[in-house]
């Protein structure tokens, strides 16, 4: 017994060496700039709160996202590149996605460069975040206008967080978004409180609106956890960070997994509200609504081919389902990050210009 | 074999097979096998030497042996290496900038 408790503080007091050792090291790398991939791995396992701060403080720091994505700055630049564009200008790409899309679109525009494009996207961006800037940027798209909503596989479940940064543990950007409930025939708003960069800095010295946003965080965003987002002092420790990482990714997909089941959220009957509400919108603006459903290599994600197809046919909506040209469960067609390859993009790309086609035809 | 065996019960036609096994010996762009993660190399490398010291001692604890120091130091080391090895996949995109 006596042994057994000696081994046991011994085996504590060597991982505290460890620890510091692995931390020495990691500082000095971090002090002299070699921010190499061993240095990010241990990097992904902060705290979110703890990753915002380093990003307050370090602006220029690798995959800063802080100021990405913000739907306020979003449309400030869409209204101010609307009023300079020539009233003649013809029909314009307004796309509002993610990665995904813009790698389509841009595929397309290098196809055709006579393409006019107007994008609105965030990272990973979910379909609440897609079909809130679309509502809000009404005023800067043009009859004749082509109009994109992107759906992301992956994505979909975050329909129920209020931001980036509780679904994207190892790289939360902060920009948020509504969530969209059923109400009646249509669909809620859900609001989050804080809507720009400038007001997640402002929190730091606003405790009020900062406990107002973490209570309606903690109690509206399905993703919020206090693995993610609690205990911000043991980012000290590369060991706890390894440790956050884990559970934190387990919670992430467990959560994924219940939304999903259908527990949690209703996301299918969101979905086909957004999509109708988002066709209905474009048409009485007399623009032309393209759908681009894109299917990532993850196998536990949504068929979103599936769940989306019926509607869009039924309201005979234009789209471009990815899962349609390319078997999502064929890894090469993937760069390591997850997005596609160049050459499967060209060939999304050319499908979507079949579609503009098609929608020049009829126009 | 157990994994080409698999194969063989899964397939979907005997056309699905002949595909998938010529693919296994094209390469890319055919099927392709991730990279594997650091810790992986490490946690072979660690069970690589563990083994050694089996076979050299012709006794499977042979670490009794030694000094609880030591043993001690090793242990909190495998401990470090599982921590280290429990999430190699990121469950996001990474971008360097959006």
């Amino acid at each position: 017994m006596k042994q057994t408790a000696a081994m046991l503080v011994l085996i504590l007091l060597f991982l505290a060496l460890l620890d510091t050792g692995v931390a020495a090291v990691l500082h000095r790398a971090e002090a002299q700039g070699r921010m190499g991939s061993l240095v990010r791995y241990f990097d992904y396992g902060r705290s979110v709160p703890g990753k915002l701060a380093r990003w307050e403080a370090h602006p220029t720091a690798y995959g800063n996202l802080y100021d990405v994505a913000w739907r306020s700055d979003i449309l400030a630049i869409s209204t101010a590149a609307f009023a300079e564009e020539p009233p003649g200008i013809g029909p314009v790409i307004r796309s509002y996605g993610m990665s995904f899309v813009n790698n389509i679109i841009r595929a397309a525009q290098e196809q055709e460069p006579g393409l006019k494009w107007d994008n609105h996207a965030g990272p990973g961006a979910p379909p609440n975040f897609t079909y809130a800037v679309f509502q809000e940027d009404r005023a800067n798209r043009r009859k004749g206008d082509i109009v994109v909503l992107g759906i992301l596989s992956s994505s979909v479940p975050a329909m129920a967080a209020l931001s980036n940064r509780s679904v994207a543990f190892e790289q939360p950007a902060p920009f948020t978004y509504p969530i969209f409930q059923p109400d009646g025939a249509g669909l809620t708003r859900i609001e989050p409180l804080v809507n720009s960069a400038r007001a997640q800095r402002g929190l730091a010295r606003d405790p009020v609106a900062k406990q107002a946003w973490t209570d309606q965080f903690t109690t509206q965003d399905a993703f919020y956890s206090p693995i993610t987002f609690g205990l911000t002092w043991l980012d000290v420790s590369p060991f706890a960070r390894l440790v956050r990482r884990s559970l934190a990714k387990a919670h992430i997909t467990q959560v994924k997994s219940d939304i999903l089941a259908g527990e949690d959220y209703p996301y299918a009957e969101v979905l086909e509200r957004m999509i109708v509400a988002f066709a209905r919108m474009a048409r009485a603006d007399g623009q032309i609504p393209v759908v681009m459903a894109i299917q990532t290599r993850k196998p536990l994600n949504v068929d979103i081919a599936a769940l989306t197809i019926p509607v869009l046919e039924r309201e005979g909506v234009a789209y471009l389902a990815t899962a349609d040209h390319f078997d999502p469960s064929d890894v090469s067609g993937f760069v390591p990050d997850g997005h596609y390859k160049p050459e499967i993009d060209a060939r999304f790309a050319a499908a979507f210009r079949r579609i503009l086609e098609t929608a020049r035809f009829q126009r | 074999m157990v994994c080409y065996g698999w194969l063989l019960f899964r397939a979907t036609s005997f056309a699905q097979i002949v595909d998938f096994t010529g693919r296994l010996f094209t390469g890319p762009p055919g099927l392709t096998i991730p990279d594997p993660p650091i810790a992986a190399y490490l946690a072979i490398a660690f069970m690589l030497v563990w083994d050694v010291l089996i076979e050299r001692s012709g006794d499977v604890r042979f670490y009794k042996t030694w000094p609880v120091a030591i043993r001690a130091a090793i242990y909190a080391g495998m401990i470090y290496l599982l921590a280290f090895g429990a999430t190699t996949a990121t469950s996001a995109f990474i971008y360097f900038q959006f």
